[in-house]
C-alpha cells in the first residue's frame, strides 16, 4: 500500500483522475431525481477543483508553519521561503476565482429564456483552468 | 461625464483580472517548487491525460447512471391541485419519464404561455389535470388549447368532471394510484 501511495504516478496520474471523477460523480448522484438526462452543468466543474485546490494549499501551508514553530522542518529556510509567498497565492488564487466566476456569469449562459451554459465560456474555460491549476497544486505540495 | 455600466464595467475587467491573479498565483507556484528539476512538461502532460480519461469515466458513469428520459411530459394543473400534481410527477418519474411541471417555467410578471409555446416542441405529451377548479380556469384552457399539435393525456381528477368536447376524444385516466401507473406504463412502452 505504502509503494503504490509513494509511487510518483500515483500523485501525477491516480489523483487528479479520482478528483475529476469523483466531483462529476457526486454532483450526478446529489441532484435532484426530476434532472433525468447528461446535461453541460455536469461537467462544469471547474469552480470545485479550484475551491479544492485553494483549501489543499492552505492546509499545506498551515503545515509548513507548524513545522517551523516546532523546529521541525527539515529545510527551514525552504519552508519559510515558500511561507512568504503564502498571501500572494491566496491573494491571487481568491481573485482569479472569483473573476472567473463573473466571468461564467456574464459570458457563460445562453441568452434569453435558457437555463443553459455555453460550452466555451461556461463549462470548457472553468473546467480547463480548475484541472490545470489542480494538477500545478498537487505538483507544488507533494 | 458618461456614465459607465456596472456589468459593461465587469465585462471588461473580470476577464483580465482572472488572467492576471491566475497566471500569477501559477507563477508563484511553479517559482519556488522544484520544477526545474522535473521534466514539468511531462508531469503537466500526464496530469492533462489522467484529467481527461477522469472526465471520460464520469462521462460513463453519467451514461449509466442517468438514462436518457423515456418521455417527456408536460403536466398543465391549477395551484389547487398543486399537491395532486406532485404526487403524479414523483410517480411518473420512478418510470424515468421526465416531468416538466408548470410552476418550473412560470416567471412572476411574464406570460406563461409563451414560454410554454417554447418548450412545447420538446414534449411528447402533455398531461392535463381536469378538476372543479382547472375546468373554468382561463390560463389552463389556453394551454390546452396550445396543446392541440401534441399527444394529450386528460386526467380526471374529480368525479363528475365533464372534459371539453374537443379532449374527451383523447383516452383519459383517472388519478388514483392504479390509474397513474397504468399511465405511466403505457409512456414507458409506447
Amino acid at each position: 500500500m505504502n509503494e503504490t501511495l509513494a509511487h510518483p504516478y500515483f500523485r501525477e496520474f491516480i489523483v487528479p483522475l479520482i478528483t475529476i471523477f469523483f466531483t462529476i460523480a457526486v454532483k450526478v448522484v446529489s441532484r435532484k431525481d426530476s434532472f433525468i438526462g447528461i446535461t453541460r452543468d455536469d461537467f462544469a466543474i471547474g469552480f470545485d477543483l479550484i475551491v479544492t485546490s485553494i483549501i489543499l494549499l492552505v492546509t499545506y501551508y498551515s503545515g509548513l508553519a507548524t513545522q517551523i514553530h516546532n523546529n521541525i522542518a527539515n529545510n527551514p529556510e525552504l519552508c519559510r521561503q515558500k511561507l512568504e509567498m503564502f498571501p500572494w497565492v491566496l491573494l491571487f488564487s481568491i481573485c482569479g476565482l472569483w473573476s472567473l466566476s463573473t466571468i461564467v456569469r456574464i459570458y457563460g449562459w445562453q441568452n434569453g429564456q435558457s437555463k443553459k451554459l455555453r460550452i466555451w465560456p461556461g463549462v470548457i474555460l472553468p473546467t480547463f483552468t480548475g484541472i490545470i491549476y489542480l494538477l500545478i497544486v498537487i505538483n507544488y505540495i507533494a | 461625464m458618461p456614465k459607465i455600466n456596472n456589468n459593461s464595467f465587469l465585462r471588461i475587467l473580470s476577464p483580465l483580472v482572472a488572467i492576471f491573479s491566475l497566471v500569477a498565483a501559477i507563477l508563484a507556484l511553479v517559482q519556488k517548487n522544484n520544477f526545474e528539476n522535473k521534466n514539468t512538461v511531462l508531469t503537466l502532460t500526464i496530469g492533462i491525460i489522467s484529467a481527461f480519461l477522469g472526465l471520460l469515466l464520469g462521462y460513463l458513469f453519467l451514461k449509466v447512471y442517468k438514462k436518457r428520459p423515456l418521455s417527456k411530459v408536460f403536466i398543465a394543473h391549477t395551484s389547487d391541485d398543486k399537491e395532486q400534481a406532485e404526487i403524479i410527477i414523483r410517480n411518473l418519474l420512478k418510470h424515468k419519464i421526465k416531468v416538466i411541471d408548470e410552476d418550473e417555467i412560470t416567471i412572476i410578471g411574464e406570460d406563461v404561455t409563451e414560454r410554454y409555446k417554447l418548450i412545447l416542441k420538446d414534449l411528447d405529451y402533455v398531461l392535463l389535470l381536469y378538476s372543479k377548479s382547472s375546468i373554468s380556469d382561463i390560463y389552463f384552457n389556453e394551454i390546452a388549447k396550445l396543446s392541440k399539435s401534441k399527444k394529450i393525456i386528460p386526467i380526471v381528477m374529480d368525479e363528475g368532471i365533464q372534459i371539453p368536447q374537443s379532449i374527451s376524444k383523447f383516452p383519459s385516466f383517472k388519478n388514483s394510484k392504479n390509474g397513474i401507473d397504468e399511465l405511466a406504463k403505457k409512456l414507458v412502452t409506447s
